[in-house]
């Protein structure tokens, strides 16, 4: 099929309600795609502290318009998948063409954590540019979704992610809240805070195994599985499911847990904490370590900005996902924690550090455990939209859930992989490609909550 | 060790191919690994052609398919197969994807099934063994 290009008027009105956006302090949430009557409708989603605004643009199949990454670049991830799904490209393609050697790395690796494939162009060892091809992981979640009910569909995204699918499930429940206008009881917030910060601990330990692999510390990687292993000993009391599957319900949690159960779980997590801060210590103390940590993976800082979760924090910038969130973790006393230098080194200590945090987290709401019940009665069975940013495990979760009579019409998955992931290939110019694990480690992809 | 040395082996090398999907299988199989290699004399290769064993979980989509069959036809004989998980033995919750899944079995011919999501690190690492030994019948007990 011939590709034609949209006019030249049509693409800068695009591009210039992008830039008044951009100008005026927003950022790009997220973009949907949906096809209806031989057009592509495009939503660039936008925000600005909660504030939200849509820029749409039809476009008839076959069709070319200008790609928003010269405004948004962590727009790329989000184009991709929609030239995945629909037949529109972009211009200018913003893909290098390296004129040095070039290897092929992946898609299956025992440093890979998820599938993805790496075409690297190498001047010696060292990297001068990257093409990463992905589409391993889709499992075309958003189109299964469509015309199931609200539990079948909570059901599938707490199982799309080991580490995120928690967090998946609870913004999806909380945009049906939302869309429905239901008030949920107290304990159940305070639980569904307890449960998210047991989440985000067992993904910072494992991108700590994962960078542990990466340096080539195998004894290292061994003891912080067994520091997992823990977790999932003291989940096991939660639920027999590691990622607590099952446990939420639109308007609270489908299980009381129970006070004495949250003394214990939070007995063996504390356990932790000695282990995290020696391990700490000792990667901080060791040269060798703390030097190839701090020469790789630099991010810029105007990147930075533009990306989500310890990225962000790592290049000494204050923010708290958690308060994105409507849980109430404004009424715990905890200070975030931020590093300097936004390299490698300062992201792996952000993990130890947020690993600690959460531990502090768990102990404080178990302490302060409202009582009260733990699910209010709610239907789901009306009509709807809603857009809601949540906290996950790796930064910032959007979510687009649009509902016709119970059923579900339209959802959207923007994870946080899909923002940071656009900006890996520049930070991968100049690495060793021995170094190139540990980069990706440190950049904490969850491919499978990007791809779905 | 002693059913390492009735099948006539030292070690014995896995492939782990996270096909697409949580990756919680991957995960449980990692740190069983970890916590119980120096007993099960078990170790994971980079390298399909040192692999006796390809480990798949997760949902096989038509891109990682033709990966997996690629990495299968490296493996030297004999070599087992085994489905881990509830996606990669038979789809799970995305069976019904327009996405055309498929199953482990679909595609390659399975020694060992560990179902289950997750699915327990020790049933894998058992499931990984008998999977050896049914590869190894296959081929009329060849010693390695």
């Amino acid at each position: 099929m011939m590709r034609k290009s949209w006019s030249e008027k049509q693409s800068s009105s695009l591009a210039g309600k992008w830039f008044t956006f951009k100008s005026r302090g927003y950022n790009l949430l997220m973009i949907n795609a949906t096809q209806a009557e031989n057009k592509i409708i495009l939503e660039y989603i936008l925000e600005k502290e909660g504030d939200i605004e849509i820029v749409k643009a039809s476009v008839p199949p076959n069709y070319e318009i200008p790609s928003v990454v010269e405004v948004f670049p962590q727009g790329e991830q989000m184009q991709h998948e929609i030239t995945q799904r629909y037949p529109i490209s972009f211009f200018p393609r913003m893909t290098k063409h390296p004129d040095s050697s070039v290897i092929e790395w992946g898609p299956f690796h025992p440093l890979l954590p998820e599938p993805v494939k790496f075409r690297l162009g190498l001047k010696d060892e060292v990297i001068e540019s990257t093409c990463i091809e992905t589409g391993y992981n889709y499992r075309g979640l958003e189109e299964s979704c469509a015309g199931r009910k609200a539990e079948e569909v909570l059901e599938m995204l707490e199982r799309t992610s080991a580490m995120n699918g928690f967090c998946m499930g609870l913004a999806f429940v909380h945009a049906l809240e939302k869309m429905h206008g239901v008030d949920v009881p107290e304990k159940a917030r305070w639980l569904r805070m307890f449960l998210m910060e047991m989440t985000y601990l067992h993904a910072s330990l494992h991108s700590l195994s994962h960078t542990a692999q990466s340096l080539g510390l195998a004894a290292c990687s061994a003891r912080i599985f067994k520091l997992i292993g823990l977790y999932c000993e003291a989940a096991a009391l939660i639920s027999e499911h590691p990622q607590f599957s099952g446990v939420l319900e639109a308007g609270g949690l489908s299980r009381d847990i129970t006070i004495e159960t949250l003394y214990t779980v939070n007995a063996i997590i504390q356990e932790m904490e000695e282990d995290l801060k020696d391990i700490r210590d000792q990667w901080e103390g060791t040269p060798s370590i703390a030097r190839r940590l701090k020469k790789n993976g630099i991010v810029d800082d105007r990147s930075a900005r533009l990306m989500t979760g310890r990225a962000v924090r790592a290049a000494g910038i204050s923010k708290d996902f958690r308060k994105d969130s409507v849980l109430p973790w404004s009424k715990l006393s905890y200070t975030i924690p931020q590093a300097a230098g936004s390299n490698c080194f300062a992201r792996v200590m952000l993990m130890m550090e947020d690993a600690l945090l959460s531990l502090e987290l768990i102990d404080q709401i178990a302490e302060d455990m409202p009582h009260g019940d733990v699910k209010s009665p709610c239907r789901m069975d009306g009509s709807g939209e809603a857009i809601v940013r949540e906290p996950e495990a790796y930064g910032t979760l959007a979510l687009l859930v649009r509902q016709d009579e119970g059923r579900l019409q339209e959802l959207k998955i923007r994870s946080a992989a899909a923002l940071n992931f656009p900006f890996l290939p520049q930070c991968l110019e100049g690495t060793e490609i021995h170094d190139l694990p540990l980069v990706i480690s440190t950049f904490e992809l969850d491919l499978s909550s990007m791809e779905k | 060790m002693s059913w390492l040395l009735n099948n006539g082996l030292r070690s014995i090398s896995i492939l782990v191919v996270q096909a697409g999907g949580c990756r919680g299988c991957a995960l449980q199989f990692s740190m069983g690994m970890s916590l119980e290699n120096e007993i099960k004399g078990i170790s994971v290769t980079g390298n399909p052609k040192h692999a006796d064993a390809l480990l798949v979980t997760g949902c096989i989509n038509e891109k990682s398919r033709e990966a997996i069959l690629q990495l299968y036809e490296q493996m030297p004989e004999p070599k087992a197969v085994i489905a881990a998980g509830a996606c990669s033995c038979s789809g799970s919750l995305f069976r019904t994807s327009e996405n055309n899944l498929y199953t482990t079995e679909d595609i390659l011919p399975v020694d060992a099934w560990i179902r289950g999501c997750t699915p327990d690190m020790h049933e894998m690492l058992e499931a990984v063994v008998r999977a050896i030994g049914a590869s190894l019948e296959k081929e009329g007990s060849r010693k390695i």
